[in-house]
């Protein structure tokens, strides 16, 4: 991002602007804990599609010992392994987790380094007034410009990434649904399947058990996103509000597209 | 922030920036300095994060930081140079950062960006200017494993980072940079150096080269400098006073922890000499 050339460092703008970096500072800091919190709740998610992959490895082993009697629990168990695949996949995006703690850590470090960048240009006034320090005063100018840029990319990556994984909370909701259907077709096959109704309430018992954890880790998640996506608008409003004063309106917008 | 002229000849100038009176009470005062000759300047231990705009703020009342094309870090800590990326801003583009080659990995934390260039363990020469070359002089394991210091045999001036370092108390009024007193300076840097120094043999051949080199004055990096006949009692004074204080830790440590070789082992960890 280019500096506009007309460095203003006039005291009143200063402290507008220092006083907003320290909300933007307060609002990142209160933002960390839902990322823990997001991803303390999504690292169950590979156990318990590893658990759900075992239940229907061994129900489908149930299934064909039960052999006629067991044909529909099969078909319902292969179609529960499908579910354990978009888990699966769901699992490998929760690399995202790093990807938002960096962006998180990448805005902290600019907005703090920016605070400093604005405090060293209200102590270089008094060398401005005297006609000196132009040249640093463009320096600072152009270093302001700098960090607003690296600011508005990564809290657009926050805004970016929180929206990827609320879709991807949907994905659990979803499958939370799915299986829990599955386990009540698979109750329904237990009451007509003679010896083998044990080993199927079984199976169907402990699928809505594991249904049960995903449908808390998925709350869990959904409650901590929704608590981050307001904090990360809350972010782009605040650093809105300096760059529509600066006149520097691409920044803004492109967090908000992002 | 204060600026404290150190020496003047022409356009050579050592300038002291410190005795920053607004920064944070949490916050070591450090000098950071600078060395002017023939339009290019070097600046020794920019300082941390914390004192960027002040230090900033004062330096361009003297120079132009265009001017600014060295930056050396004595050494590793944070006091020294975490404000590094913030100093790359305002600079001159390119410019050269001298830090100890073992600890470039670690000060790139700092700042991973930068390119530093490795100052061996011997030390290196930097021209300043055709009149003015600086020399990098070792100060290893004193207090950090890597340290260096930087002289200006034109000048006799040597900035000796953390040696020679003083913790003067904010309630002490001191009327200037240099040592007044010395003998009622040697309060201010004993616990520094008995706690911070750790071994004898770096301590007495960092006396030894230094005797050799006979500067005329010494600027550390915190608190005041030493010129003329202090710069030799400093020397002397150094030389006898007992340091590392912080083993006899060892003796008194996990005293509480039950284990067989427990009263053994801190016999022997008292007993250690560095």
């Amino acid at each position: 991002m280019e500096a506009t050339g007309d460095a203003d460092f006039s005291e009143v703008r200063v402290k507008r602007y220092r006083s907003v970096l320290r909300q933007i500072d307060v609002r990142l800091v209160k933002l960390f804990p839902e990322v823990n919190r997001i991803n303390g709740a999504m690292g169950k998610l590979a156990g318990l599609s590893e658990d759900l992959r075992i239940l229907s490895l061994n129900a489908e082993l149930a299934a064909g010992r039960a052999g006629p009697r067991g044909v529909a629990v099969r078909a319902l168990t292969q179609y529960t392994r499908g579910l354990v695949g978009r888990l699966r996949d769901l699992n490998q995006d929760t690399l995202d987790f790093n990807g938002l703690y960096r962006h998180c850590t990448v805005t902290l470090r600019a907005v703090r380094h920016l605070r400093q960048v604005e405090t060293a240009a209200a102590s270089i006034g008094t060398a401005l007034q005297a006609g000196g320090a132009r040249q640093v005063a463009a320096a600072l100018d152009q270093a302001r410009s700098d960090y607003l840029g690296e600011i508005a990319a990564h809290v657009g990556g926050i805004t970016a990434t929180t929206a990827r994984l609320i879709k991807m909370v949907k994905v659990v909701d979803d499958v939370v649904a799915q299986a829990e259907s599955i386990a009540t077709n698979i109750a329904a096959e237990a009451v007509t399947a003679g010896i083998h109704r044990e080993e199927f309430t079984s199976v169907a018992e402990t699928m809505r058990r594991y249904v049960e954890e995903l449908r808390r880790m998925s709350d869990r998640v959904d409650k901590a996103l929704r608590q981050a996506r307001r904090s990360s608008k809350g972010l782009v409003e605040a650093l809105a509000t300096i760059v529509d004063s600066d006149g520097r309106g691409g920044v803004a917008t492109a967090a908000e597209a992002a | 922030m204060r600026c404290f002229p150190l020496f003047a000849e022409g356009d050579h100038r050592w300038l002291l920036f410190g005795q920053d009176s607004h920064r944070a009470r949490a916050v070591v005062d450090s000098n950071q300095v600078v060395v002017c000759a023939g339009g290019s300047a070097m600046l020794l231990d920019p300082g941390g994060m914390e004192i960027f705009p002040m230090v900033v703020g004062s330096i361009v009342h003297e120079i132009d930081l265009g001017a600014v094309r060295h930056l050396f870090l004595s050494h590793q800590d944070p006091d020294v140079g975490s404000a590094l990326p913030l100093w790359r801003k305002v600079i001159a583009p390119g410019a050269s950062i001298y830090v100890a080659g073992l600890w470039i990995p670690y000060v790139a934390h700092f700042d991973a960006d930068a390119g530093f260039t490795p100052i061996p363990d011997v030390g290196m020469e930097v021209v300043l200017s055709p009149q003015v070359t600086l020399h990098m002089l070792p100060a290893h394991y004193l207090h950090s494993s890597a340290a260096f210091c930087v002289y200006d045999s034109r000048a006799r001036m040597l900035f000796s980072g953390d040696i020679g370092a003083a913790a003067i108390p904010a309630e002490v009024e001191t009327h200037g940079i240099w040592v007044e007193d010395f003998a009622k300076h040697i309060p201010y840097m004993t616990g520094f150096h008995q706690r911070y120094l750790g071994s004898r043999k770096a301590r007495d051949a960092w006396v030894a080269m230094v005797g050799r080199i006979a500067p005329d004055a010494i600027v550390p990096q915190h608190g005041l400098a030493l010129r003329g006949p202090d710069v030799g009692r400093f020397l002397d004074w150094l030389s006898g006073l007992a340091i590392g204080s912080g083993i006899e830790a060892y003796g008194r440590a996990g005293a509480g922890i039950s284990g067989a070789g427990n009263a053994r082992a801190a016999a022997r960890a008292g007993g250690g000499t560095c």
